[in-house]
């Protein structure tokens, strides 16, 4: 397929516009649109199989705190403690 | 017709009421198209959402645009569709101003809020300022997010009816209800999702029928 160059905007369709400056001047007075921004990774969900005893195991400490938290914050706290351990980093 | 919701305040909830008119038309059998001319997409998620729940068929066509593109592509489409529905972003942009130039009617949700209802002053500037290019255009001001009791809907009706010189206030208040927020995030009009709130359906089709002047379905 041969390259094509980017295409220009069509006077054509620009041309049923006011193209006077007044027209433009009332424009500009809009804020323009952000830029945009590089997208963030986005969450990642998957399905985890724990062993029945260790999922016990997980609620029985789980629900010793004396503020209860979801298993899946949980396992969220655990990973993040796992992470700086093994690389000496945070998030 | 070419309707914009728009207005000069983020949070005012013109997505949801635009994606929930455009699926009010759009089953009525018109062809309508969506433009989103927010940043945000948030239009368009909702389309892609609907056209995965719907096998690829939403029932209406949108696309996203943004800035002087938006004039263009209104001017372009206008003859190929029954309506058009433009969402722009919560701010004075070029993407609205542009839309303004070539709508038919502006509807401008407010919330009961003072930090909302203090944005009139500057609407009102940019209906004058897009009136020199578009002199048809007519404007309308509603209370979107209306508060289920309380003086505050009353009191923002009374203020927006002070500026009847800008626009024609509608009298037709949609609710802040979950209802609208739970079928938006299912791709869903709130005419079409389950459980039904009754409330939130007589809202959005008296809205419906005052916008486009015809009963919904």
């Amino acid at each position: 397929m041969p390259i094509a160059r980017k295409p220009q905007d069509d006077p054509a369709l620009q041309g049923t516009l006011p193209e006077d400056p007044a027209f433009q001047q009332y424009l500009s007075k809009g804020g323009s649109a952000a830029k945009t921004q590089p997208e963030a990774p986005k969450d990642v969900r998957f399905t985890l199989h724990i062993p029945g005893p260790l999922c016990q195991e997980l609620d029985r400490v789980r629900e010793a705190r004396p503020l209860k938290i979801s298993r899946h914050q949980w396992v969220l706290e655990a990973i993040l403690e796992k992470m700086q351990r093994e690389s000496g980093q945070g998030m | 017709m070419i309707l914009v919701i728009g207005g000069t305040k983020g949070g005012s909830g013109k997505t949801l009421l635009a994606t929930n008119l455009t699926v009010l038309r759009a089953v009525t059998g018109q062809d309508v198209l969506l433009i989103d001319a927010d940043e945000q997409g948030s239009a368009m998620d909702f389309t892609r959402q609907r056209q995965r729940r719907m096998e690829g068929e939403a029932g209406y066509t949108a696309i996203q645009t943004r800035e002087v593109d938006v004039a263009v592509q209104v001017r372009r489409m206008a003859p190929k569709y029954g309506d058009i529905i433009i969402d722009v972003g919560g701010r004075d942009t070029a993407s609205q101003r542009a839309a303004l130039a070539v709508a038919d009617r502006l509807l401008i949700p407010f919330p009961p809020t003072s930090v909302d209802l203090w944005t009139t002053d500057t609407v009102v500037t940019l209906l004058k300022e897009a009136g020199a290019f578009n002199p048809g255009l007519r404007a309308y001001a509603m209370i979107n997010k209306a508060f289920p009791r309380g003086a505050d809907n009353a009191e923002a009706a009374a203020l927006l009816q002070e500026y009847a010189d800008s626009w024609t206030y509608v009298a037709t208040p949609v609710g802040n209800r979950k209802a609208f927020s739970n079928a938006f995030g299912g791709g869903y009009a709130v005419t079409e999702y389950q459980p039904r709130d009754a409330k939130a359906l007589a809202e959005i089709r008296a809205l419906y029928q005052y916008i486009f002047d015809t009963k919904a379905v």
